[in-house]
């Protein structure tokens, strides 16, 4: 046994205590960091000169609070739920997929193209686009996880590498070859057998939204990755990979396909939501027409615990806060970035385990070696 | 005024302690790890502080050497009561510790090491010069050779702990804990550790040493303190006690030093190795050119000090390391361009050393861990989709029958005890049913119950027909459990022999890599040549 | 074949003076970069939290230059906003427990946030800011060196922040390989339980290295803020945290290594902007060059690491 190592035994007996009330812990834990969330971003109101309780109710009426609203909220929350569960499989997986946004773009200017550079019945067409986009975000994903599976580059420094890439590239594409007129850098708009209905075209409802049926898209995914994730042969692997990449080796299941394909699958998730986004609420591929969607679905995968339900239940809210936030922009002139901060405040308080321990005056320095430093298994 | 002699009597008392701890308690979560614990160890003496893993030996020391603090007690230093709250104290206070596992920085020198964290300055700077120098003299005053400047990754195992214990003599510690520093050292290295011991106790250091081998205490130490379940059991004059005695106390009861097991009965070898050769994890040959033979029906024990190739090995069985050179088969198949998958639907199944980083997903769930050689599989899944129920009666199935204690099979695994998340790792492979069977520090780390537990499931494992290779480091272990013996050396095996005819004198020997009457090229390949091995045996 | 027009294109647009000025000009950021990724991997931690400092530090740079009309206030507000980003990372990952690459991943992206939310809250403006009253750094000429040919303007003419950098390259090498501390360092990055046995305060070194990180980044991005552009512009950090990383790898964790891959940054960065005024190949193209080159070289490096081992391998073979 490894002299400075914790004895295994008592590790596990907190481990049970603590997988026992770990619900009611996580629980309280999100609960508590919301709650310390909300009151620094109060502060911060003050400081911008606004009252903290106003815009925190003009948030909530703003998502909520009136049917445009909820729609907005769910033209939001569409692509944020996508790249969540994007996240989420390659968090799960074990791959830090930061490249997430890159993979967005790409299967948006994919599903772009195969839009409006092509006439087919929609049963084909529709079909066609999204397939496109989820090859141009699994396309994308492809070269850095080559890397780290061949080479064993960090995904981090690639996939982040790769977002760079695909702006540039998308703007090239959106400026010369694939740009509707020489004047503006967007693309033509797509062809009416390709787009998704928005809810306002078919039905009395959402009225000056653009939320549109990609919404369904989006919940059929999460749960279509959730029963995978649970019930198939393929999530076991995905799971325990990610749990343990050293046993499972050991247990003959094959590292690099489980990567790979988890690597693919999470690109073409998000590459189909970049395609949904566009087919639904845009029609054409203007340049940089959403920066973001890829890192706030990273954000709304670790704030969801990085399993698919979490992650698409913190997606949603995050889209509604976004809704309330973008009335803010417009009837308070509180820029909407205030929930990104929000948001940021929430995952910092809910990671930081050890803050919590502080807080509630547990003494670390008497149940562990007198400093805390190396993590050791060795017995 | 007192009268001089009663004075002078009271000093030496006074003087005569180097130690004193009273009332130690130490607490994990869930655990008393040290109960009311009473230690004295007297000025310039050796004392053995023997236990099983897990009695708290280590956690004692490590409150002594200010890793952890104590929820209570007092502890004196010669004589005064002092208060150790992290280790720089317990270094100020002449206390020096020599790790299990080396506390050593590879890339660095041997006198950076030693000097680290009170190197000589010069201004700003580390003075270069006088670190050197100040090694090469106190490596002289206590007669340690070593060459400051090599770096420590190209040490050997025996050098590197000198080095440790240079390490304490350089922040002048008077008082030195070795925990369990035979470990790793093969029987000749030991012998020159006990010389070095001894002449520090001859300059006049005291020496706490931590073991669990009878042999040792009884060889080196003055004075013997036993602890079991984190208290102490009594401290002895080591010459009016005996290994029986130490044994008993140890573990509470009589202790069955040998498995009942019936004789084997060998048939046709399961796993033929040729001339393999392995690299490690540093690229260098750790596996150099092993060939052996394991029959169906038999326990073939690997004996050896750790690090001489054994891990290796047994990855390269298992698929997990390929063998750069060399034949494995098992029942005759080739098998060494194969995926570990494919290897374990030949018949392979193996209990890893490392337990909590191969053997288990500590963050999976007691199922999870049970399924991976067979999730893929019917009736634990038909096409893509896992049967859930099937899986969960499996689980069920197998904690019944290798009496995991757990209160569900669907909590993760970091919430069971050592003992039996090895019992989860075994039912896993043993229910598997295989034609080779490989186990490698199978008790490790396990209480005297699991460890009679899971002796027990590798005999079945033989006799309902599987060819077992153990791997163990603890020779006693090997020479309980196996059929026939062999002894790897710097990834050579040095020697085969029957159990039966094994001593551990000479097994010790082969550990240490002597082997006179041996060329390397001409050790049997396996049980075919055992009467020279035979021949060995009696000779030494 | 007329190679004097070759030698005229290499000479117009790759090897001239004025390149390899720009060259060791625009390196900076990325050497600070990568110093900041080297200080804390080298104290054994993954830090991916660069990003998100270099921008903090170029806004406060910016609004500490702007408030006190100095571009040393300018300087001494990054810098202390380095120290702050810097032990708040610290405090959470290293003595909260949080896991960093969540914490970096989260605070990368609170800092795209926080800094747009702050130039439209403080600025009024959206996108980026500058003003004349934002005091940037000069040129300064070294008087004497100036006058010898080559030499001199390859030396003499950057500002006070690429000094400062150079400088920090050689602190940064004598503290690690010549003073105490830099050896314990070293040794809670590469064994923190033989350090930590030794008496060192494993913690402590750890969270000043991660505050040395943050003062190093800030500093790159008071270069890109006050010494490079002379404002503020969204997001311009541009990915050079994660560059400085890759840097450090190419560097091998050593300082002079990290000078001299960061060079390569420079001189792709110095011939960007030739061929952008050039208007020979579209714009993005151009953009896209230092992250090409990071996958790159990344490639390169990783595949010549492992033919090396390989070639070691086999030579092991050859002894036996």
């Amino acid at each position: 046994m490894s002299s400075i190592s914790i004895p295994k035994k008592s590790g596990f007996l907190t481990n049970l205590q603590r997988s026992m009330g770990g619900v009611l812990r996580r629980s309280l834990t999100i609960f508590l960091s919301v709650f310390l969330a909300i009151i620094v971003g109060s502060i911060i109101m003050l400081l911008y000169g606004q009252n903290p309780i106003m815009i925190y109710k003009l948030l909530i009426m703003g998502a909520f609070g009136s049917q445009v609203g909820f729609f907005v909220t769910i033209q939001r929350a569409t692509p944020i739920i996508f790249t969540a569960v994007a996240s989420a499989l390659a968090f799960r997986t074990g791959v830090f997929n930061v490249g997430v946004e890159g993979q967005f773009f790409i299967g948006a200017i994919a599903g772009t193209y195969v839009g409006y550079a092509f006439k087919m019945p929609t049963i084909i067409h529709l079909p066609l686009s999204l397939l496109a986009g989820f090859a141009g975000g699994a396309l994308w994903a492809f070269f850095p996880t080559l890397m780290r599976q061949k080479l064993g580059v960090s995904e981090i420094i690639t996939t982040i590498m790769t977002n760079y890439l695909a702006t540039y590239l998308i703007s090239w594409l959106t400026t010369y070859p694939l740009a509707a007129s020489a004047v503006t850098s967007e693309t033509p708009f797509v062809q009416p057998t390709a787009v998704l209905p928005q809810f306002q075209e078919f039905t009395p409802f959402g009225k000056g939204t653009q939320a549109s049926v990609g919404i369904f898209i989006a919940l059929g995914v999460a749960f279509v990755m959730w029963y995978i994730f649970k019930r198939t042969k393929l999530g076991y692997e995905w799971r325990m990979v990610g749990l343990s990449s050293l046993f499972s080796e050991f247990g003959g299941i094959n590292l690099n396909k489980t990567f790979i394909g988890g690597m693919l699958v999470s690109g073409g998730i998000a590459g189909l939501g970049g395609a949904v986004e566009i087919l639904g609420v845009w029609r054409k591929y203007k340049n940089l027409f959403a920066v973001g969607f890829g890192f706030k679905g990273n954000l709304a995968a670790l704030l969801g615990g990085q399993n698919i339900i979490g992650s698409t239940v913190a997606a949603s809210l995050y889209g509604a806060m976004e809704s309330g936030a973008l009335g803010l922009e417009w009837n308070a002139g509180v820029p909407r970035q205030l929930i990104d901060i929000v948001v940021g405040l929430i995952i910092f308080f809910m990671a930081a385990e050890g803050m919590w321990d502080f807080l509630r005056k547990i003494k670390i320095a008497r149940g562990e070696p007198a400093r805390r430093t190396t993590e050791n298994l060795e017995v | 005024m007192l009268p001089s002699y009663i004075l002078h009597a009271q000093e030496i008392n006074y003087m005569a302690l180097a130690v004193e701890m009273i009332g130690i308690r130490k607490e994990f979560p869930g655990v008393v790890a040290n109960d009311n614990v009473n230690l004295s160890v007297e000025q310039g003496e050796i004392h053995a502080l023997v236990g099983e893993n897990g009695a708290g030996k280590t956690t004692l020391m490590n409150i002594l050497y200010g890793l952890y603090r104590a929820e209570a007690g007092t502890i004196k230093i010669r004589g005064k009561e002092v208060h150790i709250h992290r280790n720089s104290d317990a270094i100020t206070l002449g206390i020096g510790m020599v790790h299990q596992s080396f506390k050593l920085v590879p890339s660095f020198t041997v006198a950076e090491n030693i000097t680290l964290g009170a190197e000589p300055r010069k201004f700003i700077f580390t003075d270069r010069n006088a670190v050197r120098k100040n090694v090469q003299e106190i490596s002289e005053r206590f007669g340690l050779q070593v060459d400051p400047d090599t770096r420590i990754r190209d040490l050997p195992v025996g050098v590197q702990q000198r080095v440790e214990i240079l390490k304490a003599l350089y922040r002048n510690a008077d008082i030195l804990i070795l925990d369990e520093p035979t470990a790793v050292l093969t029987p000749q290295e030991t012998r020159d550790l006990f010389g070095v011991v001894r002449s520090l106790v001859a300059k006049g250091k005291t020496v706490i040493f931590i073991t669990h081998k009878f042999r040792e205490v009884m060889e080196i130490s003055n004075r013997v303190t036993v602890m079991r379940d984190g208290k102490v059991v009594a401290t002895k004059e080591t010459r009016d006690t005996n290994p029986a005695e130490l044994a008993r106390m140890m573990v509470g009861r009589e202790v069955l030093l040998r498995v009942d097991k019936e004789k084997a009965r060998p048939q046709e070898a399961v796993l033929q190795i040729q001339n393999l050769k392995v690299l490690d994890n540093r690229n260098l040959q750790a596996v150099r050119d092993v060939s052996l033979e394991v029959h169906k029906g038999e326990i073939l024990g690997i004996a050896g000090v750790e690090g001489n190739g054994q891990r290796e090995l047994v990855e390269a069985i298992v698929g997990l390391r390929p063998a750069i050179k060399g034949a494995i088969q098992v029942k005759g198949k080739e098998i060494t361009g194969l995926s570990v998958r494919d290897r374990r639907e030949t018949g392979i199944s193996c209990v890893p050393e490392d337990r909590y980083v191969r053997g288990v997903a500590l963050g999976a769930s007691i199922e999870d861990n049970l399924i991976v050689g067979n999730y893929f599989k019917e009736p634990m899944s038909k096409g893509q989709v896992l049967n859930l129920s099937k899986i969960a009666d499996f689980a069920r199935d197998m904690v019944k029958k290798f009496d995991v204690r757990t209160p569900g099979t669907t909590i993760p695994a970091f919430t069971l005890s050592g003992g039996n998340l090895q019992k989860v790792v075994l039912a896993r492979e043993i229910s598997a049913e295989p034609e080779l069977l490989i186990v490698a520090q199978p008790t490790r780390g396990l209480d005297v119950g699991s460890i009679e537990f899971v002796h027990r499931r590798i005999v079945e494992a033989r006799d309902k027909g599987a060819a077992v290779l153990l791997v163990s480091a603890e020779l006693e272990e090997v020479m309980s459990l196996s059929d026939r013996i062999s002894v790897i050396y710097e990834g050579r095996i040095v020697g085969t022999i029957d159990a039966d005819l094994a001593t551990e004198e000479g097994l010790g020997l082969w550990m240490a890599g002597v082997t006179d009457h041996h060329k390397p090229d001409e050790i049997p390949a396996a049980g075919d040549q055992l009467d020279i091995d035979q021949k060995e045996a009696n000779l030494v | 074949m007329d190679w004097s027009g070759v030698l005229d294109v290499v000479q117009r647009y790759i090897l001239n003076v004025a390149n390899l000025q720009g060259m060791l000009r625009l390196a900076t950021p990325v050497i600070l970069a990568g110093l900041c990724a080297l200080i804390t991997d080298r104290a054994g931690i993954l830090n991916i939290a660069g990003e998100g400092m270099i921008l903090f530090g170029a806004w406060f740079a910016v609004a500490g230059s702007y408030f006190f009309s100095s571009s040393f206030a300018g300087l001494f507000a990054g810098i202390l906003t380095g120290l702050v980003i810097g032990g708040l990372f610290a405090l959470f990952s290293l003595k909260f427990r949080a896991n960093i690459i969540v914490m970096g991943i989260a605070i990368n992206t609170f800092a795209n946030a926080a800094t747009i939310f702050l130039t439209r809250a403080v600025f009024h403006v959206a996108g980026s800011f500058s003003d004349p009253k934002l005091q940037g750094f000069g040129p300064i000429n070294i008087p004497g060196l100036q006058s010898i040919p080559i030499l001199g303007p390859l030396l003499s003419g950057y500002t006070f922040v690429v000094y400062l950098t150079w400088a920090l390259v050689i602190l940064t090498a004598v503290f690690l390989y010549r003073t105490p501390w830099g050896l314990h360092l070293r040794a809670v990055g590469e064994n923190p339980q033989a350090a930590e046995t030794l008496g060192i305060n494993v913690g402590r070194i750890r969270f000043l290295a991660v505050m040395a990180s943050g003062v190093f980044a800030a500093l790159a991005g008071v270069y890109l803020s006050l010494a490079h552009l002379n404002g503020f512009v969204d997001l311009m950090s541009a990915g050079r945290g994660f560059i400085g990383m890759a840097v450090n790898t190419f560097g091998g964790g050593a300082p002079l290594g990290v000078f001299l891959s960061s060079l390569l940054f420079g001189f792709t960065d110095t011939i960007g902007f030739r061929l952008q005024a050039e208007r020979i190949i579209p714009v993005y193209f151009i953009q896209m060059l230092p992250y090409l080159v990071t996958l790159a070289a990344l490639t390169f490096f990783t595949v010549r690491r492992q033919r090396a081992l390989k070639a070691k391998i086999a030579t092991s073979h050859a002894g036996d």
